[in-house]
């Protein structure tokens, strides 16, 4: 009944050719170091011009955009090159953190942001993540902390252990895991499970996730007790 | 005295209290000439009509009828020099020339009129007194009415002086209401001509305040996000260092800057959120934020901070409310309450929340199991940069500062108090309930 599946994700990122467009040299060079040391391919342009023509003369697996620019903000170069119809995968760093900055960012056609000052840990995880969903693994794969849900198979990954679940425990386990870190009342996890075509009975959270839990362990989801459920973070 | 209205109605009633005086003696000098003349007439006639010179003059005064009010003493001599009179108490010398004299006699000022003919000399006196005593109750007559009215002019001229000052008293209402969030020029309109240099030379020192503290907040908020850049790319580089150490002991020291980076960076974070929430607009209509939700989302912003220290954060009774505010705000401020929380709390305690609703407001109580606050200290841990001493806790000494000013901005007060049960802090966000708003 119970299938172990070891699951090792090919990251395709090693190969990487990134633009990284930053006007500051500090940054620029700490970042050329670091990226090229996770054996990424890195060219490194410091203007708004200088990274749109590079961008026409070669391909790139992802642009790593600053947002203040000398000669134009990072929002004008990002539409100009989709203006022009170019789709490289985008992430933005701005030291903006105010809602506003990170709404136009996102709508001028990033796919994802980050704040400065921002861990090299951190960046290279969604620099990951970008590429991944760019290659169309997004569609299969959800990952919240150590836990990863493959939506075709309704294989669960966590730590070493790899299973196939049932259909309510997997609904429950993506429904948290669909947004990481969050907490999830009963009523809200039971609204989810219902519109997955399920009944759900008065205990039925409690028997789903003492099940999810016998599977893997206790800490593959969280109590935080009166709130609800989550999927704690990856622990160091 | 420094106060206008109190010096205008003491001058005032000074004045009107003078010339109320002024009045009572003109009345008094004029009716004295007019009574003087008027009885000396009235003497003269007595004298010349006096009657008979052989008829005897005492006991019924000589056919005259002496009203002793009028106080007249009529005195006649024939040529013998035989006298008569008609008070024989009261001697007044006679006179030798017909005409007015005022003598004094018996110790008494008397007004005697001297008629001398050929066969006898009459003289009619009659005392002054009578005389001042006229004058007196005419000069009464006026004065009495002016101090009747004083107090209703007190009362008068207090009313026109509040009134007229009302422009200054509506100036001060406007500038006592205007503070670091609310900066709007006074009204001019209806301020009086005297006043208007004042109040706009207020208004132009408003506009200049304004910018000043435009800048101000313009240059925290530049700074901060200008610091961002080479911290950076310090902790990149320190990443960079950690890759290439060969060095035994540089991995302790990289964790240690790293550390003290974190630590800068989380503080810059915190005086951007508090300049930012400083600068936000007041009077901005506030929502209607489930708190529910606005719990499990700034659990959720703590909850690996939580899990790192081992610590339980639950809530236990919990209340479906909707209370007045704006989401991200309400959840800034149980975040950094929460923070706290955690942050003081040894490894292994726990944070246990609450939701509480009175008549008046929706209470979240948050309780710790860390050493608590001296009580000394409970006010000050809300002034920017305040740290109580000796804790070993980083912190930016920002966090609680900015509660309060964001708590303030949604109607809401924050408070401290330890544990009585045990050593722990309990923190209480009293929120506004939302009204009720139909759909």
């Amino acid at each position: 009944m119970r299938r172990l599946v070891s699951l090792r994700l090919p990251t395709q990122v090693e190969n990487l050719r990134i633009l990284l467009v930053e006007d500051d040299s500090m940054i620029g060079q700490s970042l050329d170091v670091a990226l090229t040391g996770t054996g990424m391919a890195v060219d490194w342009v410091q203007s708004g011009a200088d990274a749109l023509v590079t961008l026409r003369g070669a391909e790139y697996g992802l642009l790593l955009l600053d947002l203040g620019l000398p000669d134009q903000t990072g929002v004008e170069v990002l539409r100009r090159l989709r203006e022009r119809g170019d789709s490289t995968p985008v992430v933005i760093i701005t030291a903006r953190d105010d809602l506003d900055s990170r709404v136009i960012g996102l709508d001028s056609g990033a796919d994802d942001y980050i704040i400065k000052p921002f861990d090299f840990e951190e960046l290279h995880a969604r620099i990951r993540a970008v590429v991944r969903r760019h290659q169309g693994r997004s569609i299969s794969q959800v990952t919240a902390g150590e836990v990863t849900l493959d939506l075709l198979t309704h294989s669960v990954t966590y730590r070493d252990t790899s299973t196939v679940l049932p259909t309510k425990e997997f609904a429950l386990l993506q429904a948290l895991a669909e947004r990481p870190g969050a907490i999830l009342s009963r009523r809200q996890l039971e609204d989810r499970l219902y519109d997955w075509g399920n009944e759900v009975d008065s205990n039925a959270i409690d028997v789903l996730i003492h099940y999810v839990r016998r599977k893997f362990d206790k800490g593959v989801v969280q109590n935080v007790r009166g709130i609800g459920w989550r999927i704690p973070e990856a622990r160091d | 005295m420094r106060s206008l209205r109190g010096r205008l109605l003491l001058w005032l009633l000074g004045l009107l209290t003078v010339v109320a005086m002024l009045a009572g003696v003109a009345a008094y000098v004029i009716d004295r000439g007019e009574v003087d003349q008027s009885l000396d007439v009235q003497l003269r006639q007595i004298a010349l009509n006096i009657g008979d010179t052989r008829r005897p003059v005492s006991g019924d005064g000589g056919g005259v009828s002496l009203d002793p009010e009028d106080a007249l003493v009529v005195t006649i001599s024939d040529v013998a020099g035989q006298r008569r009179t008609s008070d024989a108490s009261v001697s007044i010398p006679l006179q030798t020339e017909t005409g007015f004299t005022n003598v004094t006699a018996s110790g008494e000022a008397w007004r005697s009129y001297t008629l001398v003919e050929p066969n006898r000399t009459v003289q009619v006196s009659q005392r002054r007194e009578v005389r001042d005593e006229f004058a007196a109750s005419s000069a009464e007559r006026v004065v009495l009415p002016i101090l009747g009215v004083l107090p209703l002019l007190w009362v008068m001229v207090g009313w026109i002086v509040a009134r007229a000052l009302k422009p200054l008293g509506r100036l001060t209402t406007q500038l006592r209401g205007w503070g670091e969030d609310r900066t709007d020029s006074l009204e001019i309109h209806d301020v009086p001509e005297e006043v208007l240099p004042l109040a706009v030379a207020m208004n132009d020192l408003i506009v200049r305040l304004d910018g000043q503290i435009e800048f101000r907040r313009q240059f925290i908020s530049d700074a901060a996000h200008e610091l961002r850049t080479p911290l950076t790319a310090l902790r990149l580089q320190v990443n960079n260092l950690r890759k290439t150490s060969e060095y035994a002991g540089g991995k302790a020291a990289i964790d240690e800057m790293e550390r003290g980076l974190r630590r800068t960076s989380d503080m810059i974070s915190q005086v951007l959120d508090l300049a930012r929430a400083e600068s936000k607009a007041e009077g901005e209509k506030l929502g209607a934020v489930p708190l529910e939700d606005a719990i499990a989302a700034s659990v959720e912003d703590v909850m690996h901070l939580a899990n790192d220290k081992g610590i339980d954060v639950s809530l236990d009774s919990a209340t479906d409310a909707t209370v007045a505010g704006h989401r991200a705000d309400i959840r800034t401020v149980l975040k950094n309450l929460l923070d706290n929380a955690i942050r003081y709390t040894p490894n292994g305690g726990s944070v246990d929340l609450a939701v509480r609703r009175s008549a008046e407001s929706v209470t979240v109580e948050i309780c710790d199991t860390g050493p608590g606050i001296p009580d000394a200290l409970l006010d000050r841990v809300f002034e920017r940069f305040f740290r109580a001493a000796g804790n070993g806790v980083e912190g930016s000494g920002l966090g609680l500062p900015i509660v309060s000013v964001i708590a303030a901005r949604c109607g809401a007060t924050v408070t401290l108090h330890n544990r009585r049960d045990r050593s722990g802090l309990v923190a209480r966000v009293a929120f506004r309930e939302a009204a009720i708003t139909d759909h």
